[in-house]
């Protein structure tokens, strides 16, 4: 019903909606009563689960508070949006988990995030707030619990506009989407998708720098970078996954580092609440086992077992939905 | 400094290297000059010095791969503000191979490209600057029409509307008279921001020390009116605030700069307003005009500390 409302206000926001008496109100009148209200609500720690319901009218001039009242708990159930391709493992899997936790959720391709979304987002320094236009609908951005940004697919200009002009609006929307995923009070799973198109390997470099010092481990992860260099010898990397507060083995030898970095679990906590990542797909190798050979923020699940897929979609919607 | 030379990347046409490399020349230091204008004539060379070590051998010009860097000064150029056509590749490798040794070197860089991230996104660092205290004014990225014209309305029918990417725009002042242009923005989302009038205070950062320029023009966008009239631009020494000053070189310090330019607007009361931070500064205007000296202490940062062994040879 509330996803219907968004829905109707959207399309004809004037029209009359509620009627009790001499009481009136329009969609978007009644559309804005409602979030106001299921802010206050959320406010106060009314969640998913908690069981609240307005009381019933007894004369006419309440009926119209009772409705947006009745509307507002369903928007106590804050969704996830989810952006990217259905053919992303990930995505696929994290939205099954999602239905089976009874969450709302709502997709947007990453081709349309990158192209003509509509959408408005204002700061006064303080707060972030706005919402973004998918298939009609008006999400707020404060009713959304959590974004997952899964790969997006490669950019493609089209033929009958200027390249550069494309490239220019491409270029301006991505850094927009930056800039809202970082001051977002949102989950946010895969920001750095969008840092990825910038094509910049610095930014990944720098991140796993300050990774590798808060682990005290060696970073290896600049090796790759430099022109020329053969692959690093010593033993078989180990691999695992950083998914919301847990790390997730994929490899037995994985387990081996699980125990070396347990022991600064704190600083890798610090790390990601300051870098804000909260998915990546992490390589350990060198004989002591003591560096950083990778870290790959796509956090690609090629190759990985499908047990380990499985507990990565549950951990990350299970990270998204609280 | 016998022991090793000082990097400088960047255009043999801008200022700032320019600026750099004739401070380096003047205090007789052994300089590397990596042309980016001729980025196919250069090469970088990672090679494994030991088991944990790469190290990296920039190639071409006068930098011939085997002399310890002891300080690097990177300013990348941009093929788009070029005017002659240039070899896209061979720029983009350069400097990718440049960025890695920079950012693996243990000598005093100024700046560590990884470092200069947030440039990507102004509304991003509107909220990072605000979120270290400055003061920031209201700001929108939006792209609908209607919600650019009722911020338009809210803000008195005055507001700066710019780019919101590291792409150099030029800021630009619009009023009612824009609103049906204002229908574009669902081609393009676009930056607007409330109107502050007042002067800008650049504000450079060096190393824990700060200089601070006043500048007055009729222009919104200064660099816009220096374009029309070099002389249009009133350019002076300022002060500012010792809590401002300390709050600008922490905040430097925490995204891993050590040169940064902050840009302010003085609002009536005199208030600062932070409008962006450059990672890349081109301070030798603000130097020449405001007569203040930038470029001597950016080459101390870079000539110390020194470090023990180098992993970029020039």
């Amino acid at each position: 019903m509330a996803d219907l409302l968004d829905e109707l206000a959207g399309r004809d926001p004037a029209r009359e909606f509620i009627v009790v008496g001499a009481d009136r109100l329009s969609y978007a009148e009644t559309r804005a009563r409602v979030r106001q209200l299921a802010k206050g609500l959320l406010r106060l720690g009314v969640k998913r689960g908690d069981k609240a319901r307005p009381l019933p009218p007894r004369v006419n001039l309440e009926r119209t508070s009772w409705l947006t009242a009745t509307l507002s708990m369903r928007r106590t159930v804050r969704m996830v949006l989810l952006i990217g391709g259905w053919d992303d493992p990930l995505l696929r899997g994290v939205a099954t988990c999602l239905a089976k936790m009874k969450r709302p959720t709502t997709r947007l391709s990453g081709t349309g995030l990158s192209a003509h979304t509509p959408f408005a987002v204002t700061t006064d320094g303080r707060r972030l707030r706005g919402f973004v236009r998918v298939k009609r609908r008006v999400i707020d951005l404060s009713e959304i619990s959590g974004i997952l940004l899964t790969s997006t697919g490669p950019w493609r200009p089209r033929p009958d506009v200027s390249v550069d002009d494309q490239a220019f609006v491409f270029h301006e929307t991505l850094a927009v989407w930056w800039g809202i995923l970082a001051g977002l009070p949102a989950r946010v799973l895969g920001p750095h998708h969008v840092s990825s198109w910038f094509h910049d390997p610095n930014y990944v470099r720098a991140l796993a720098t300050d990774l590798a010092r808060a682990l005290h481990l060696r970073d290896a992860t600049a090796e790759s970078a430099a022109p020329g260099t053969a692959a690093p010898a010593g033993s078989r990397g180990a691999v695992l996954f950083v998914v919301g507060d847990r790390l997730i083995p994929v490899t037995p030898s994985a387990t081996r580092f699980l125990s070396r970095i347990t022991p600064r679990r704190r600083a890798l906590r610090r790390w990601q609440s300051t870098q804000r990542v909260y998915f990546a797909r992490l390589e350990f190798g060198g004989n002591d086992g003591g560096e950083i050979r990778r870290l790959d923020l796509s956090g690609s699940l090629d190759g990985v077992p499908a047990s380990v897929r499985a507990a990565v979609a549950r951990e990350a919607a299970r990270w998204l939905a609280a | 400094m016998a022991c090793g030379v000082v990097l400088v990347v960047g255009s043999g046409r801008d200022g700032v290297i320019r600026a750099i490399r004739t401070e380096l020349l003047r205090r007789k230091i052994e300089t590397g000059f990596v042309d980016e204008d001729d980025a196919g004539a250069y090469a970088v060379e990672g090679r494994r010095s030991n088991a944990r070590t790469v190290s990296f051998d920039v190639k071409g010009g006068d930098c011939v791969g085997h002399r310890p860097v002891m300080g690097i000064f990177l300013r990348h150029t941009h093929p788009s503000i070029r005017g002659a056509p240039m070899d896209v590749d061979a720029l983009a490798r350069l400097q990718l191979g440049v960025d890695a040794a920079a950012d693996a070197a243990g000598c005093p860089v100024v700046n560590r490209p990884r470092a200069a991230v947030s440039n990507y996104s102004k509304f991003g660092q509107v909220v990072l600057l605000a979120r270290a205290g400055f003061s920031v004014p209201r700001t929108l990225v939006t792209s609908i029409p209607e919600e650019a014209r009722t911020f338009l309305e809210r803000h008195g029918g005055r507001a700066i509307l710019k780019g919101a990417s590291n792409v150099p725009t030029l800021a630009s002042l619009i009023d009612r008279r824009w609103v049906s242009r204002l229908r574009l923005v669902r081609n393009c989302p676009v930056l607007l921001q409330e109107y502050i009038p007042g002067d800008d205070v650049r504000v450079h950062v060096i190393g824990e020390t700060t200089v601070a320029t006043r500048l007055a023009s009729r222009d919104e966008d200064y660099r816009r009116a220096l374009r029309r009239d070099p002389t249009a631009v009133t350019v002076e020494p300022t002060t500012v605030s010792a809590s401002l000053r300390s709050l600008a070189v922490r905040v430097t310090r925490r995204l891993g700069l050590i040169v940064a330019g902050l840009d302010f607007k003085r609002t009536r009361e005199g208030r600062l307003v932070c409008l962006e931070l450059n990672p890349y500064p081109q301070f030798t205007f603000y130097e020449r005009a405001g007569g203040q000296v930038i470029t001597r202490k950016v080459v101390d940062l870079l000539l110390a500390p020194r470090p023990r062994r180098s992993v970029v040879f020039a």
